[in-house]
Protein backbone atom coordinates (compact mmCIF):
# COMPACT_ATOMS: atom_id res chain seq x y z
CA UNK A 1 0.00 0.00 0.00
CA UNK A 2 2.86 2.27 0.60
CA UNK A 3 3.33 2.32 -2.96
CA UNK A 4 -0.11 3.51 -3.64
CA UNK A 5 -0.51 5.01 -7.27
CA UNK A 6 -2.65 7.58 -6.61
CA UNK A 7 -4.30 9.37 -9.42
CA UNK A 8 -4.71 13.17 -9.05
CA UNK A 9 -7.91 14.44 -10.01
CA UNK A 10 -7.95 17.64 -9.77
CA UNK A 11 -9.67 20.89 -12.12
CA UNK A 12 -8.84 18.18 -14.73
CA UNK A 13 -9.33 15.19 -14.65
CA UNK A 14 -8.98 11.80 -16.77
CA UNK A 15 -10.67 9.16 -17.82
CA UNK A 16 -13.94 7.96 -16.50
CA UNK A 17 -14.52 11.38 -14.79
CA UNK A 18 -13.58 13.59 -17.60
CA UNK A 19 -15.89 11.60 -19.93
CA UNK A 20 -18.60 11.93 -17.40
CA UNK A 21 -17.72 15.41 -16.89
CA UNK A 22 -17.89 16.13 -20.26
CA UNK A 23 -21.16 14.25 -21.12
CA UNK A 24 -22.52 16.39 -18.01
CA UNK A 25 -21.53 20.07 -19.22
CA UNK A 26 -22.86 18.46 -22.78
CA UNK A 27 -26.43 17.51 -21.28
CA UNK A 28 -26.37 20.68 -18.89
CA UNK A 29 -25.88 23.29 -22.06
CA UNK A 30 -28.07 21.79 -24.28
CA UNK A 31 -30.68 21.58 -21.46
CA UNK A 32 -30.50 25.31 -20.71
CA UNK A 33 -30.59 26.46 -24.04
CA UNK A 34 -33.40 24.21 -24.96
CA UNK A 35 -35.12 26.23 -21.53
CA UNK A 36 -34.16 29.39 -22.51
CA UNK A 37 -35.88 28.86 -25.91
CA UNK A 38 -38.77 27.83 -24.45
CA UNK A 39 -39.22 30.12 -21.92
CA UNK A 40 -39.17 28.07 -19.48
CA UNK A 41 -37.14 28.18 -15.99
CA UNK A 42 -34.98 25.47 -15.55
CA UNK A 43 -36.43 24.05 -12.71
CA UNK A 44 -34.58 20.45 -13.88
CA UNK A 45 -31.53 22.25 -13.22
CA UNK A 46 -31.45 22.37 -9.63
CA UNK A 47 -29.66 21.13 -6.57
CA UNK A 48 -33.05 18.36 -5.60
CA UNK A 49 -33.22 15.13 -3.51
CA UNK A 50 -32.96 13.56 -7.52
CA UNK A 51 -30.06 15.67 -8.49
CA UNK A 52 -27.56 15.59 -5.24
CA UNK A 53 -24.76 18.68 -5.50
CA UNK A 54 -21.53 17.91 -4.10
CA UNK A 55 -18.32 20.00 -3.01
CA UNK A 56 -15.34 17.50 -2.41
CA UNK A 57 -11.93 16.70 -2.88
CA UNK A 58 -10.97 13.25 -4.09
CA UNK A 59 -8.17 10.68 -4.14
CA UNK A 60 -8.26 8.00 -6.22
CA UNK A 61 -5.86 4.98 -6.10
CA UNK A 62 -5.32 1.18 -5.06
CA UNK A 63 -6.60 -0.43 -2.29
CA UNK A 64 -6.28 1.36 1.33
CA UNK A 65 -7.06 -0.05 5.15
CA UNK A 66 -9.26 3.10 6.53
CA UNK A 67 -9.58 6.82 6.07
CA UNK A 68 -9.77 9.29 8.93
CA UNK A 69 -10.18 13.08 9.01
CA UNK A 70 -11.18 15.48 11.14
CA UNK A 71 -14.19 17.51 10.07
CA UNK A 72 -14.80 20.84 11.14
CA UNK A 73 -18.51 21.52 11.41
CA UNK A 74 -18.48 25.69 11.64
CA UNK A 75 -22.08 26.43 9.59
CA UNK A 76 -24.33 23.51 8.83
CA UNK A 77 -28.08 24.21 8.59
CA UNK A 78 -30.61 22.84 6.54
CA UNK A 79 -33.96 24.40 6.45
CA UNK A 80 -37.18 22.03 7.53
CA UNK A 81 -37.91 21.07 4.21
CA UNK A 82 -38.34 17.57 4.01
CA UNK A 83 -36.39 15.23 1.99
CA UNK A 84 -33.72 17.69 1.49
CA UNK A 85 -30.63 17.43 3.50
CA UNK A 86 -26.84 18.63 3.37
CA UNK A 87 -23.68 16.67 5.13
CA UNK A 88 -19.99 17.16 6.04
CA UNK A 89 -18.88 13.79 5.72
CA UNK A 90 -15.69 11.95 4.86
CA UNK A 91 -16.09 8.59 2.24
CA UNK A 92 -14.13 5.85 1.51
CA UNK A 93 -15.39 3.86 -1.08
CA UNK A 94 -14.95 1.09 -3.81
CA UNK A 95 -13.26 2.36 -7.57
CA UNK A 96 -16.63 3.05 -8.81
CA UNK A 97 -18.20 4.35 -5.78
CA UNK A 98 -21.00 2.01 -6.00
CA UNK A 99 -19.87 0.93 -2.50
CA UNK A 100 -18.75 2.71 0.53
CA UNK A 101 -18.60 3.58 4.02
CA UNK A 102 -19.03 6.81 5.27
CA UNK A 103 -19.21 8.77 8.36
CA UNK A 104 -19.84 12.52 9.37
CA UNK A 105 -22.62 15.13 9.88
CA UNK A 106 -25.77 15.52 8.46
CA UNK A 107 -28.50 18.61 8.76
CA UNK A 108 -31.95 17.98 7.35
CA UNK A 109 -33.78 14.56 6.74
CA UNK A 110 -31.58 12.12 5.72
CA UNK A 111 -34.35 9.90 4.73
CA UNK A 112 -36.95 10.37 8.27
CA UNK A 113 -39.80 12.92 7.01
CA UNK A 114 -40.84 12.51 11.36
CA UNK A 115 -37.67 14.02 12.67
CA UNK A 116 -35.86 16.84 11.36
CA UNK A 117 -32.06 16.57 12.51
CA UNK A 118 -30.46 19.47 13.23
CA UNK A 119 -26.90 18.34 13.20
CA UNK A 120 -26.93 14.76 13.65
CA UNK A 121 -23.59 12.95 13.34
CA UNK A 122 -24.32 9.63 11.15
CA UNK A 123 -22.64 6.83 9.32
CA UNK A 124 -24.30 4.64 6.42
CA UNK A 125 -22.34 1.79 3.96
CA UNK A 126 -23.63 0.43 0.52
CA UNK A 127 -22.19 -3.18 -0.37
CA UNK A 128 -22.51 -5.75 -2.79
CA UNK A 129 -23.97 -8.80 -2.69
CA UNK A 130 -27.39 -7.55 -2.41
CA UNK A 131 -26.96 -3.99 -3.13
CA UNK A 132 -28.30 -3.28 0.22
CA UNK A 133 -27.54 0.28 1.74
CA UNK A 134 -28.06 1.10 5.35
CA UNK A 135 -27.85 4.53 6.92
CA UNK A 136 -27.44 4.92 10.86
CA UNK A 137 -28.28 8.49 12.50
CA UNK A 138 -26.21 8.33 15.69
CA UNK A 139 -26.27 11.79 17.92
CA UNK A 140 -27.08 14.97 17.85
CA UNK A 141 -23.99 17.30 17.87
CA UNK A 142 -23.16 21.29 17.90
CA UNK A 143 -20.50 23.10 15.69
CA UNK A 144 -17.18 21.98 16.84
CA UNK A 145 -14.30 19.55 15.49
CA UNK A 146 -14.82 15.73 15.13
CA UNK A 147 -12.34 13.15 14.02
CA UNK A 148 -13.74 10.60 12.21
CA UNK A 149 -11.86 7.13 10.90
CA UNK A 150 -13.13 4.54 8.72
CA UNK A 151 -9.98 1.33 8.87
CA UNK A 152 -10.27 -2.12 7.93
CA UNK A 153 -10.65 -4.58 10.81
CA UNK A 154 -10.10 -7.63 8.55
CA UNK A 155 -12.57 -10.56 7.92
CA UNK A 156 -14.47 -8.04 5.61
CA UNK A 157 -15.03 -5.91 8.25
CA UNK A 158 -14.71 -1.98 8.57
CA UNK A 159 -14.51 -0.27 12.12
CA UNK A 160 -16.45 3.56 12.30
CA UNK A 161 -15.20 5.65 14.91
CA UNK A 162 -15.84 9.13 15.73
CA UNK A 163 -13.29 10.54 18.44
CA UNK A 164 -11.34 7.41 19.12
CA UNK A 165 -14.91 5.98 20.07
CA UNK A 166 -16.19 3.20 18.07
CA UNK A 167 -19.76 3.84 17.03
CA UNK A 168 -20.31 0.73 14.72
CA UNK A 169 -18.46 -2.60 12.69
CA UNK A 170 -20.28 -3.03 8.92
CA UNK A 171 -19.35 -5.76 6.96
CA UNK A 172 -17.52 -4.69 3.67
CA UNK A 173 -14.94 -6.47 1.43
CA UNK A 174 -11.76 -4.37 1.16
CA UNK A 175 -12.30 -2.41 -1.91
CA UNK A 176 -10.19 -4.17 -4.01
CA UNK A 177 -8.86 -3.07 -7.69
CA UNK A 178 -9.44 0.69 -6.48
CA UNK A 179 -10.81 2.88 -3.63
CA UNK A 180 -11.12 6.65 -3.61
CA UNK A 181 -11.76 8.72 -0.60
CA UNK A 182 -13.74 11.83 -0.52
CA UNK A 183 -14.27 14.52 1.35
CA UNK A 184 -16.48 17.84 1.82
CA UNK A 185 -20.12 18.32 1.37
CA UNK A 186 -23.01 17.24 -0.16
CA UNK A 187 -26.42 19.05 -0.17
CA UNK A 188 -29.98 19.04 -2.05
CA UNK A 189 -31.02 22.40 -1.88
CA UNK A 190 -30.96 24.71 -5.04
CA UNK A 191 -28.89 28.43 -4.51
CA UNK A 192 -31.00 30.80 -2.29
CA UNK A 193 -32.98 27.94 -0.70
CA UNK A 194 -31.70 28.73 3.18
CA UNK A 195 -29.19 26.22 3.06
CA UNK A 196 -25.97 27.58 5.65
CA UNK A 197 -22.53 25.61 4.54
CA UNK A 198 -19.31 26.48 5.36
CA UNK A 199 -17.04 23.82 6.89
CA UNK A 200 -13.45 21.94 6.52
CA UNK A 201 -12.15 18.41 6.56
CA UNK A 202 -8.49 18.85 7.88
CA UNK A 203 -5.55 16.03 7.91
CA UNK A 204 -7.21 13.55 5.52
CA UNK A 205 -5.06 10.56 5.93
CA UNK A 206 -4.73 6.95 4.78
CA UNK A 207 -4.26 3.88 6.31
CA UNK A 208 -1.96 1.41 4.84
CA UNK A 209 -1.74 -2.41 5.31
CA UNK A 210 0.89 -2.56 7.96
CA UNK A 211 -1.51 0.34 10.47
CA UNK A 212 0.44 3.41 9.77
CA UNK A 213 -1.52 6.95 8.35
CA UNK A 214 -0.43 8.89 5.76
CA UNK A 215 -1.47 12.29 4.77
CA UNK A 216 -3.49 12.34 1.71
CA UNK A 217 -0.87 15.43 0.76
CA UNK A 218 -0.94 15.94 -2.88
CA UNK A 219 -2.35 12.71 -3.85
CA UNK A 220 -5.46 14.45 -3.00
CA UNK A 221 -7.01 16.74 -5.20
CA UNK A 222 -10.78 19.07 -5.24
CA UNK A 223 -12.79 18.33 -7.44
CA UNK A 224 -14.99 20.36 -9.78
CA UNK A 225 -18.57 21.43 -8.30
CA UNK A 226 -20.62 18.13 -8.76
CA UNK A 227 -24.48 18.37 -9.66
CA UNK A 228 -26.43 20.36 -11.38
CA UNK A 229 -26.81 24.44 -10.89
CA UNK A 230 -23.76 23.41 -8.19
CA UNK A 231 -23.12 25.99 -6.36
CA UNK A 232 -20.23 25.79 -3.84
CA UNK A 233 -16.53 25.03 -5.09
CA UNK A 234 -14.39 23.01 -2.55
CA UNK A 235 -10.76 23.69 -2.39
CA UNK A 236 -7.71 21.84 -0.95
CA UNK A 237 -4.48 22.36 0.56
CA UNK A 238 -1.78 19.73 -0.34
CA UNK A 239 0.39 20.70 2.42
CA UNK A 240 -2.51 20.46 5.06
CA UNK A 241 -4.24 17.79 3.24
CA UNK A 242 -7.13 19.87 3.97
CA UNK A 243 -9.98 20.62 2.38
CA UNK A 244 -12.46 23.75 2.47
CA UNK A 245 -15.54 25.04 0.93
CA UNK A 246 -17.77 28.25 1.49
CA UNK A 247 -21.06 28.06 0.68
CA UNK A 248 -24.02 30.45 2.19
CA UNK A 249 -23.69 30.95 5.63
CA UNK B 1 -34.89 -20.02 1.24
CA UNK B 2 -37.61 -18.41 0.44
CA UNK B 3 -38.67 -14.67 1.05
CA UNK B 4 -42.37 -15.01 0.35
CA UNK B 5 -44.84 -12.92 2.48
CA UNK B 6 -45.85 -16.27 4.00
CA UNK B 7 -42.38 -17.08 4.45
CA UNK B 8 -41.71 -14.12 6.25
CA UNK B 9 -44.79 -14.78 8.52
CA UNK B 10 -45.69 -18.43 8.67
CA UNK B 11 -45.60 -19.48 12.01
CA UNK B 12 -46.64 -16.55 13.82
CA UNK B 13 -50.06 -14.95 14.99
CA UNK B 14 -51.42 -11.93 13.21
CA UNK B 15 -51.40 -9.24 16.22
CA UNK B 16 -52.87 -6.62 13.56
CA UNK B 17 -54.44 -5.39 10.50
CA UNK B 18 -54.80 -1.78 9.84
CA UNK B 19 -57.86 -1.37 7.26
CA UNK B 20 -60.48 -4.19 6.23
CA UNK B 21 -59.55 -4.88 2.72
CA UNK B 22 -56.41 -4.98 4.12
CA UNK B 23 -57.70 -7.05 6.72
CA UNK B 24 -59.70 -9.33 4.46
CA UNK B 25 -56.63 -10.18 2.23
CA UNK B 26 -54.09 -10.53 5.45
CA UNK B 27 -57.18 -12.74 7.17
CA UNK B 28 -57.01 -14.98 3.42
CA UNK B 29 -53.65 -15.53 3.28
CA UNK B 30 -52.06 -15.13 6.68
CA UNK B 31 -54.63 -17.41 9.14
CA UNK B 32 -53.92 -20.56 7.48
CA UNK B 33 -50.45 -19.41 8.01
CA UNK B 34 -51.08 -18.74 12.03
CA UNK B 35 -52.22 -22.31 12.33
CA UNK B 36 -48.98 -23.80 11.86
CA UNK B 37 -47.45 -21.45 14.84
CA UNK B 38 -45.12 -22.29 16.72
CA UNK B 39 -44.26 -20.41 19.65
CA UNK B 40 -40.75 -22.20 20.53
CA UNK B 41 -39.49 -19.90 17.58
CA UNK B 42 -39.98 -16.83 19.51
CA UNK B 43 -37.75 -15.05 21.48
CA UNK B 44 -39.59 -15.39 25.21
CA UNK B 45 -39.26 -12.16 26.23
CA UNK B 46 -41.01 -10.32 23.10
CA UNK B 47 -44.28 -8.85 23.04
CA UNK B 48 -46.92 -8.10 20.38
CA UNK B 49 -46.56 -4.39 19.45
CA UNK B 50 -49.34 -2.27 20.89
CA UNK B 51 -52.50 -1.12 18.98
CA UNK B 52 -51.87 2.02 19.47
CA UNK B 53 -47.95 1.86 18.54
CA UNK B 54 -48.62 -0.10 15.85
CA UNK B 55 -51.29 2.08 14.02
CA UNK B 56 -48.49 4.80 14.13
CA UNK B 57 -45.92 2.54 12.08
CA UNK B 58 -48.44 1.58 9.63
CA UNK B 59 -49.04 5.12 9.01
CA UNK B 60 -45.54 6.01 9.12
CA UNK B 61 -44.27 2.56 7.00
CA UNK B 62 -47.14 3.46 4.41
CA UNK B 63 -46.22 7.51 3.96
CA UNK B 64 -43.03 6.35 3.34
CA UNK B 65 -43.51 3.52 1.11
CA UNK B 66 -45.36 6.35 -0.85
CA UNK B 67 -42.04 8.61 -0.69
CA UNK B 68 -39.69 5.61 -1.62
CA UNK B 69 -41.62 5.30 -5.13
CA UNK B 70 -44.10 2.22 -3.91
CA UNK B 71 -47.36 3.42 -2.41
CA UNK B 72 -49.23 0.10 -2.30
CA UNK B 73 -45.89 -2.42 -0.95
CA UNK B 74 -46.94 -6.10 -0.82
CA UNK B 75 -46.84 -6.38 2.76
CA UNK B 76 -45.52 -4.69 5.96
CA UNK B 77 -44.61 -6.01 8.80
CA UNK B 78 -42.94 -5.32 12.24
CA UNK B 79 -42.17 -7.03 15.46
CA UNK B 80 -40.31 -6.00 18.63
CA UNK B 81 -37.21 -6.73 19.49
CA UNK B 82 -33.49 -5.62 20.51
CA UNK B 83 -31.64 -3.54 18.24
CA UNK B 84 -28.87 -5.62 17.46
CA UNK B 85 -31.46 -8.57 16.63
CA UNK B 86 -33.43 -6.35 13.94
CA UNK B 87 -30.09 -5.17 12.34
CA UNK B 88 -29.36 -8.59 11.85
CA UNK B 89 -32.25 -8.55 9.55
CA UNK B 90 -32.25 -4.43 8.65
CA UNK B 91 -29.01 -4.06 8.41
CA UNK B 92 -27.23 -7.42 8.37
CA UNK B 93 -23.24 -7.19 8.73
CA UNK B 94 -23.67 -3.61 10.82
CA UNK B 95 -23.06 -3.88 14.26
CA UNK B 96 -23.48 -1.63 16.97
CA UNK B 97 -22.24 -1.75 20.55
CA UNK B 98 -25.02 -1.36 23.39
CA UNK B 99 -27.94 -2.51 20.60
CA UNK B 100 -28.67 -5.59 23.25
CA UNK B 101 -29.86 -3.33 25.35
CA UNK B 102 -31.62 -1.42 23.21
CA UNK B 103 -35.58 -1.86 22.17
CA UNK B 104 -36.66 -0.84 19.59
CA UNK B 105 -39.45 -2.06 16.76
CA UNK B 106 -38.22 -3.13 13.71
CA UNK B 107 -40.60 -2.66 10.63
CA UNK B 108 -39.94 -4.48 6.93
CA UNK B 109 -41.85 -3.68 3.72
CA UNK B 110 -41.80 -5.28 0.18
CA UNK B 111 -42.16 -3.52 -3.10
CA UNK B 112 -40.30 -1.40 -5.69
CA UNK B 113 -38.23 0.98 -4.09
CA UNK B 114 -35.73 3.66 -4.64
CA UNK B 115 -34.14 5.48 -2.00
CA UNK B 116 -33.01 9.16 -3.38
CA UNK B 117 -32.63 11.12 0.24
CA UNK B 118 -30.15 9.62 1.48
CA UNK B 119 -26.03 10.39 1.25
CA UNK B 120 -24.24 9.22 -1.44
CA UNK B 121 -20.81 9.36 -2.95
CA UNK B 122 -20.91 12.14 -5.62
CA UNK B 123 -20.82 9.56 -8.49
CA UNK B 124 -22.85 6.66 -6.64
CA UNK B 125 -25.90 6.31 -7.83
CA UNK B 126 -29.74 5.87 -5.72
CA UNK B 127 -30.25 2.24 -5.06
CA UNK B 128 -33.48 0.63 -5.62
CA UNK B 129 -34.79 -2.40 -3.48
CA UNK B 130 -37.41 -5.32 -2.86
CA UNK B 131 -37.12 -4.74 0.86
CA UNK B 132 -37.21 -1.29 3.08
CA UNK B 133 -36.14 -1.79 6.98
CA UNK B 134 -36.42 0.41 9.75
CA UNK B 135 -35.82 0.13 13.27
CA UNK B 136 -37.39 2.52 15.61
CA UNK B 137 -37.21 3.49 19.68
CA UNK B 138 -40.02 1.96 20.96
CA UNK B 139 -40.68 5.22 23.33
CA UNK B 140 -39.96 7.86 20.70
CA UNK B 141 -40.14 6.20 17.58
CA UNK B 142 -36.99 8.19 16.23
CA UNK B 143 -35.85 6.23 13.39
CA UNK B 144 -32.22 3.90 14.86
CA UNK B 145 -31.46 2.49 11.27
CA UNK B 146 -32.25 2.33 7.70
CA UNK B 147 -31.50 -0.52 5.39
CA UNK B 148 -32.68 -1.45 1.55
CA UNK B 149 -32.12 -4.33 -0.14
CA UNK B 150 -32.86 -6.58 -3.10
CA UNK B 151 -32.39 -9.68 -1.28
CA UNK B 152 -34.62 -10.31 1.75
CA UNK B 153 -33.73 -10.09 5.19
CA UNK B 154 -31.21 -13.16 6.11
CA UNK B 155 -33.93 -14.80 8.64
CA UNK B 156 -37.04 -14.55 9.85
CA UNK B 157 -39.29 -11.58 11.15
CA UNK B 158 -41.47 -13.86 13.28
CA UNK B 159 -38.15 -15.59 14.91
CA UNK B 160 -38.07 -11.76 16.90
CA UNK B 161 -41.45 -12.48 18.35
CA UNK B 162 -45.06 -12.06 17.97
CA UNK B 163 -45.37 -10.45 14.08
CA UNK B 164 -47.41 -7.69 13.22
CA UNK B 165 -48.97 -7.43 9.57
CA UNK B 166 -49.31 -3.16 9.06
CA UNK B 167 -50.89 -3.57 5.85
CA UNK B 168 -51.15 -5.88 2.98
CA UNK B 169 -52.56 -3.58 0.14
CA UNK B 170 -51.72 -5.62 -3.31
Amino acid sequence: MDDCLIRIRRYLPSGRRTRHTAALLSVTIMTTIGMVVAGKAPSALACDINNHCYAVSSAVGADNYGVGATISISCLYAPNSYPNFLTNELWDASGNEQYWVEAGAISGYGYNNQNYYSRELFWEDSRPNGGSIHFHPVEAVNPANYYVAVTWAGNNTWDVDVNGNQYASTSQPMFSGGAVTLAGTEYTFNQGNGMRDIGHVYDVEWRSANGNWHPQNASMGADLPSGPSAYITPTYDASTSSVSWTGPC
Amino acid sequence: MSYSASGWLSGHRRVLVSGAAAGIVAALVLLPLAASSSAASRTANSAAIPAAAARQLSMTMERWAKLSGDAKPLWIAAVTTTRDKALRLATPGDTIPGSAHQTVYLAVMKGNFTLTDVPIPSHGRPLTGHYLAFTFDHATFQVMDIGISKQAPPGSLGSLGPVSTLAQQK
